[in-house]
């Protein structure tokens, strides 16, 4: 690839210049004339970067403007292409079809990739020779803590890589360790299993069996059954029925009939008891009448008494005669009342005698209730006696048809099967329980030991991954190295005035070992253009080893060299454009002048 | 115009070193093709983590 033209616009102190180039191009300008410009501008028109990577694109613009242009004209295999790249915008591609430039379609930036495919890193290593660059180059002490074997070879992103690929290592051993942590921390005992599996089935065969009893269970009774059954319901409601008789039961019925006996002796009396008190009655009558007479007489006897004669016939009466007339009388009253009293007394008696007698005669008559009752429930006993005798009779000839089968329909019967099928039902599900949680234990353990097996094998693939890596990189070294010294060696024939040219790896650093008059340099004694000329060998060589643009700028190179170095660096880069396209920048006029014959151009 | 000769060389460098180690570790071609074909995806794509690359690389599609 060949630059041939570049047109900038708003470019530092460039703000708009055309500058063409040829196989060796010398730019000559004072200081503060814009070519160290021209070389970033060159830089980052074929790569979008700055040369300088502390640097940002924004800073290639002209003071106070916003952005820069910068318009490329490129020949590849003598094919031209045109980059147009903005600090502002993406670039656009060109390809010439006649006299015309055509867009070209597609993503730019890896149509750019393809066409100048060197890492914008590589191609600043190889292909930009810069005086600031010429101060840490060859330190003994490598920038950034890099190598100069380092920075040949990009060993930032292999390490990176490196990295990566270690991290992915770590990861696949923290999953195997996961793996072997979820691993299940016991083993289900297979007997233990088999034992289980045993009595499952035994438990599911009798609950088959309980099933089955519980189904025939269910089924409807037949007419003899439902018989038998009613007859059986009959007798225990005769049971409880004569139970309840029993009790009601409270006396017994001769105690009833004596008692009875008893109040009718005193009712016996009655009749008797009732003339005596007629008799009495009328003896009292009389006596109460005979009392009334005796004291009308004497109430007469009185009156005579204080009249003194007799009323009819005047004549007068002895008083003497009429008081002993009336101390009879009053002795006659005084023995009636006696009488009389002694009657009341006996009436007193009779009544309280007839009294009783109506009392007994009412107990008489409960009596009678309560034993007509007695019988009525003897009766009814004896009648619930007989029936429940009947039945008995009855379901005892019947048990031996109905019986048994009737005791598997009882209620209690009902209740323990079903007691039995829960049991056996609650049996099965543990059983069930124990048997998934066991299965489920083995796919775990199974699973585990897949995971295991794939971990391992990932682990396996990851480390001979990273361990390839490693070595590749520890390999990657020597081999570079190998052909950075074959290129050293191509490239110091050109440099006669360093016998012996030699690189000497170093812990994967790469070491200059220079030998001019059979004295061995080190890089703090070497001189400055010794520095300068070793560094654009450096360039050349580790270029054709790691890959170049196919050009080679120089920014100032001939500063601090002397007349004679001069001439022979020119007459290097002469060499060199025989290889690669030249640009070279120089302030020093002398030096300019030694490329006289070739493309000068004066900023 | 060369191309960055060290990437390749690396390549090179990193495919042999597989195919040794690989035989070495009893790793079969296809997994041996599995580690370089990662690994070129990586070169080619600078943004793959190490979860993408162990995914890549793992038998199972990792976890």
């Amino acid at each position: 690839m060949k630059i041939r033209q570049l047109k900038l616009k708003n470019v530092g102190c460039l703000a708009d210049r055309t500058v063409d180039f040829s196989d060796l191009t010398m730019i000559y300008g004072e200081n503060r004339s814009g070519k160290s410009t021209l070389v970033y501008a060159i830089f980052f028109a074929l790569f979008g970067k700055h040369l300088n990577s502390s640097l940002r694109r924004q800073d290639l613009c002209r003071i106070g403007e916003k952005n820069a242009s910068f318009d490329l004209i490129l020949e590849e295999k003598g094919e031209p292409f045109r980059v147009r790249r903005f600090t502002d915008r993406l670039p656009r591609i060109y390809r010439k079809e006649g006299e015309e430039w055509t867009a070209e379609g597609g993503n730019a930036a890896e149509i750019l990739q393809k066409l100048i495919p060197p890492a914008p890193e590589t191609a600043a290593l190889t292909s930009f020779f810069r005086e600031s660059e010429l101060i840490y180059f060859l330190q003994e002490v490598p920038r950034y803590g890099k190598t100069l074997m380092q920075s040949f070879i990009g060993i930032d992103r292999v390490l990176i890589l490196r990295s990566v690929f270690k991290k992915a290592y770590t990861r696949a051993r923290e999953y195997r360790k996961g793996v072997l942590n979820a691993a299940p921390g016991q083993k289900p005992d297979p007997l233990q299993t088999e034992l289980i599996r045993r009595q499952l089935e035994l438990a599911e065969t009798d609950l088959k069996k309980r099933d089955s009893d519980y189904e025939r269970l269910l089924q409807p009774a037949s007419d003899q059954q439902l018989r038998y059954r009613m007859q059986q319901e009959q007798y225990k409601e005769k049971a409880a029925e004569l139970d309840k008789l029993q009790k009601k039961q409270t006396a017994s019925l001769p105690l009833l009939e004596k008692e009875l006996k008893e109040k009718e002796s005193i009712i016996t009396d009655a009749q008797t008891l009732s003339h005596s008190l007629e008799e009495m009655l009328r003896h009292t009558g009389a006596l109460s009448q005979e009392k009334r007479r005796i004291k009308a007489r004497l109430q007469k006897l009185a009156a005579l008494e204080e009249q003194g004669r007799c009323p009819l016939c005047e004549h007068v009466l002895e008083k003497e005669r009429i008081k002993e007339l009336l101390t009879e009388g009053e002795k006659e009253v005084a023995a009636v009342s006696a009488r009389q009293k002694e009657t009341d007394e006996k009436l007193r008696t009779v009544l309280d005698r007839k009294k009783a007698v109506t009392d007994a005669r009412e107990d008489a008559e409960k009596l009678r209730r309560q034993i007509q009752e007695s019988a009525d429930l003897e009766k009814k006993i004896w009648e619930l006696r007989q029936q429940m005798d009947g039945l008995a009779a009855e379901i005892r000839e019947k048990a031996p048809d109905y019986g048994e089968k009737e005791e598997k329909t009882s209620e209690s019967y009902r209740q323990k099967l079903e007691a039995a099928r829960k049991s056996l039902q609650d049996e099965i599900v543990q059983h069930k329980v124990r048997l998934t949680r066991n299965e489920e234990l083995l796919r775990r353990i199974r699973d585990n030991e897949k995971h295991r097996a794939e971990a391992e094998r990932n682990v396996l693939i990851c480390k001979t991954a990273y361990q390839a890596m490693d070595a590749a990189i520890r390999e990657l070294g020597g081999r570079l190295m190998e052909e950075v010294r074959q290129s050293v060696r191509n490239w110091s024939a050109h440099f006669s005035f360093l016998h012996n040219f030699d690189i000497e790896i170093s812990g994967n650093e790469l070491l200059p070992i220079i030998q001019a008059s059979g004295y061995t340099y080190k890089l703090n004694q070497m001189s400055k253009s010794e520095r300068i000329f070793l560094y654009l060998m450096l360039k050349l060589a580790v270029g054709d080893a790691l890959g170049h643009p196919g050009i080679f700028v120089l920014d100032d190179p001939a500063d601090g060299l002397d007349q004679k170095r001069k001439q022979t660096l020119a007459y290097l880069l002469r060499e060199v454009a025989r290889k690669r396209q030249v640009i070279v920048t120089s302030n020093d006029r002398e030096f300019a002048d030694l490329f006289a014959d070739a493309g000068c151009l004066r900023l | 115009m060369q191309k960055n000769a060290a990437d390749s060389l690396f390549s090179e460098i990193f495919c042999q070193k597989v195919k040794e180690m690989g035989e070495g570790e009893g790793l079969s071609s296809e997994e041996q093709e599995r580690i370089i074909k990662v690994f070129r995806q990586a070169m080619a794509n600078s943004y793959m983590d190490e979860h993408q690359i162990y995914r890549k690389l793992s038998s199972g599609g990792g976890q």
